[in-house]
């Protein structure tokens, strides 16, 4: 405990919690991702702004505006006339306006030849408006049924695969997990590095008789320390905050989480042993951080890429490493019921170990 | 038993238009211990690269280096653990104080010197809670001394250490780096500044175009001047510089805008009877005579035919 490795090591932590700004933007901005996506209401049903226009005004007729209510799909509104309806309509205030026709309640099912029409007019523009008509008709079928006395014969059975009811923000953590870690890794060591060898603070070092192995070591200490505090103030936030639910192992999930952080230090130091400036630094690190944060499915699942691009996409080390945290997160699952997702991982430490040690030499200090 | 030995000494560099530049053409030197021994030049003269090269902390292209008798080359590690570094331009953490860096870099030695005794030696004591970049640039500069010595080196480096101070810091640093030399440390330190080496250098080694092209007491390269003195003076009426030429003892004579008569001389009480005799017998008066001694620009002048670049 005594090496030059680790006074290193821990000079650099000192230095890390020291440098409080570039602490509190590595520590908050994924709490920002998580803050925003926990704003957005995508698990809840979408309702309908529509307006009754009972023309029939019986108590059937209201009865089956209560009914359709207590769907808890519409949203009632009333403009007033129908012209005054149609005007909301084209604004897009209203998604639909349901006529219920003056036959309806008074209607004698055995005297009635041709169905009565039961206008809904929607806004054409709106295609998830069109469910309106089709729960409507749905509706409308039933009460049929009903008032003719004709016994059903089928009926749905909806039985849910999956054992827990996943909400996007459950979805999105292991995303923002990803993420946070690839970018405070690979920008951190990237351009942390580059500055300390444009400034000479690198030579300075290496006039000591420290070896670069032991500064390397410390310094990927002193970033899997700091990937440990992201990663538990993301989990902890989540979980606490916004409820996220966690199905799987929090260590597995962890322990999977560092290993994707030592692959996107080594990218770190590959990048750092190619840029001459600091400037050069930041562009090359996010060349490599935003693509991957689009196509390795931090926000939206990969599966919606087209086909040739989604199978390269497969071999991006965020891609394997957010389907194994979603794995674990999700699914409760072990990280070795993903055999394929981990062989990439394992080979990303590797080949992107070779390409940081052969990148970043000695001489170049 | 030099404390430094250099031999045949070659670094090239590859040039970015193809082709190679010379940096260190083929030097040898040796350092005797307890000296401060500097290598004077223009900027670009390859005195940093044969500096670091030393240090170990570059490759030679031929030749080797030999410190308190480890090959710097082979023995890196050795070399390191036993000198001390100031390079040229350098900074330090910026997020850890004065004191903490001392106790850092010193924990990467074997031997280590009391924090707080060197930054009394730099006179930064009460600064010791500090970031490096709250320091002045002088201050900074002085620290950067005062991290070379964490280790108890025997020997220092100091690349240009005075280069950004003003004349007075520079003077003030002069002090701190005849103080260590006084605590039994040989310092090797380079400089473009010949009034610098003239004043704090035991043996000056005079470096243009990667060569070394004289190596002595700064006395004893000024002595071996041809003219190791002038003498200059105004005179009533105006005349032909040529003239006092031909005075006995006067080597060369120019008269520069101001009015102002210059002679390159060996010996002012040799040349001076005569002129009297010539001012009264031309009965013109000389005003404001001064003789000084030649300096270590002037043997650079002698040396290499042009003024040190600055």
């Amino acid at each position: 405990m005594n090496s030059p490795t680790f006074k290193l090591f821990i000079a650099n932590i000192k230095m890390t919690f020291r440098d409080k700004q570039s602490l509190f933007w590595s520590l908050l901005f994924p709490l920002l991702f998580l803050l925003i996506f926990g704003l957005f209401r995508f698990d809840s049903p979408q309702k309908y702004n529509v307006q009754f226009l009972d023309e029939s005004k019986t108590p059937v007729s209201q009865q089956l505006i209560d009914n359709l209510m207590s769907l808890n799909v519409f949203f009632q509104k009333d403009f007033g006339t129908l012209d005054a309806a149609r005007e909301q309509l084209k604004k897009g205030e209203l998604a639909g306006i349901i006529i219920i026709p003056s036959q309806f309640g008074t209607i004698n099912p055995k005297e009635q030849k041709e169905p009565v029409p039961f206008n809904v007019i929607i806004d054409g523009s709106n295609q998830q408006a069109q469910i309106i008509g089709t729960i409507l008709n749905q509706f409308l079928n039933d009460y049929t049924l009903q008032t003719t006395g004709t016994p059903k014969l089928f009926t749905v059975a909806t039985e849910g695969v999956q054992g827990h009811n996943v909400k996007y923000l459950d979805f999105i953590m292991p995303g923002i997990l990803g993420m946070a870690i690839m970018f405070s890794s690979i920008i951190g060591i990237a351009v942390g590095i580059t500055r300390y060898r444009e400034r000479k603070i690198l030579k300075r070092l290496m006039a000591t008789p420290i070896k670069i192995r032991s500064y390397l070591i410390s310094e990927v200490g002193n970033y899997l320390f700091l990937a440990l505090m992201q990663i538990t103030l993301i989990i902890g936030v989540g979980r606490f905050l916004f409820h996220v639910q966690v199905y799987g192992s929090y260590l597995w999930l962890v322990l999977i989480t560092l290993a994707g952080t030592i692959i996107f230090l080594n990218i770190g130091f590959f990048v750092a042993g190619q840029a001459k400036t600091v400037n050069t630094a930041e562009a090359m690190s996010n060349a490599f951080t935003t693509p991957m944060m689009f196509l390795s499915g931090v926000f939206f699942s990969p599966d919606m890429l087209p086909k040739l691009v989604g199978k390269i996409v497969d071999y991006l080390p965020l891609t394997s490493l957010l389907k194994i945290l979603r794995g674990i997160s999700i699914d409760g699952r072990a990280p070795t019921e993903y055999p394929l997702a981990l062989a990439i991982l394992g080979g990303w430490i590797i080949v992107s170990f070779i390409l940081a040690w052969k990148s970043f030499r000695l001489d170049r200090v | 038993m030099p404390i430094i030995e250099v031999k045949n000494l070659v670094k090239k560099f590859p040039q970015p238009g193809g082709g190679e530049l010379m940096a260190v053409a083929d030097i040898s030197f040796t350092i005797e211990p307890g000296e401060i021994f500097g290598l004077v030049g223009p900027n670009g003269a390859g005195k940093t690269t044969t500096l670091e090269i030393i240090e170990g902390l570059q490759k030679p292209s031929g030749g080797n280096t030999i410190v308190l008798g480890f090959d710097s080359q082979h023995e890196v590690a050795k070399v390191k653990e036993r000198i001390g570094i100031q390079l040229q331009s350098s900074s330090f953490f910026d997020y850890l104080n004065l004191m903490e860096i001392l106790k850092l870099y010193g924990g990467f030695y074997p031997k280590q010197s009391d924090p707080e005794e060197l930054l009394r030696i730099v006179e930064l004591s009460e600064k010791r809670k500090s970031l490096v970049k709250q320091l002045s640039g002088g201050q900074q500069q002085r620290f950067s001394i005062a991290v070379s010595l964490v280790n108890e080196p025997e020997v220092v480096f100091l690349d240009e250490p005075t280069t950004g101070l003003d004349p007075q810091a520079r003077r003030h640093m002069w002090d701190f780096i005849r103080k260590i030399n006084e605590r039994g440390k040989t310092i090797v330190l380079t400089t473009h500044y010949m009034e610098e080496a003239e004043t704090l250098c035991d043996r000056v080694g005079i470096i243009d175009h990667g060569k070394i092209v004289a190596l002595d007491t700064p006395d004893n390269l000024i002595n071996h001047l041809e003219a190791t003195a002038h003498l200059s003076f105004q005179t009533e009426k105006e005349m032909d510089p040529y003239e006092l030429g031909k005075i006995t003892g006067v080597l060369a004579s120019e008269k520069n805008g101001e009015g102002i008569y210059r002679l390159k001389i060996t010996n002012a009480s040799e040349v001076l009877p005569p002129l009297f005799r010539w001012s009264h017998e031309q009965n013109n008066r000389l005003n404001n005579i001064e003789i000084s001694r030649a300096n270590l620009e002037d043997v650079f002048l002698a040396l290499t035919g042009s003024r040190i670049r600055e």
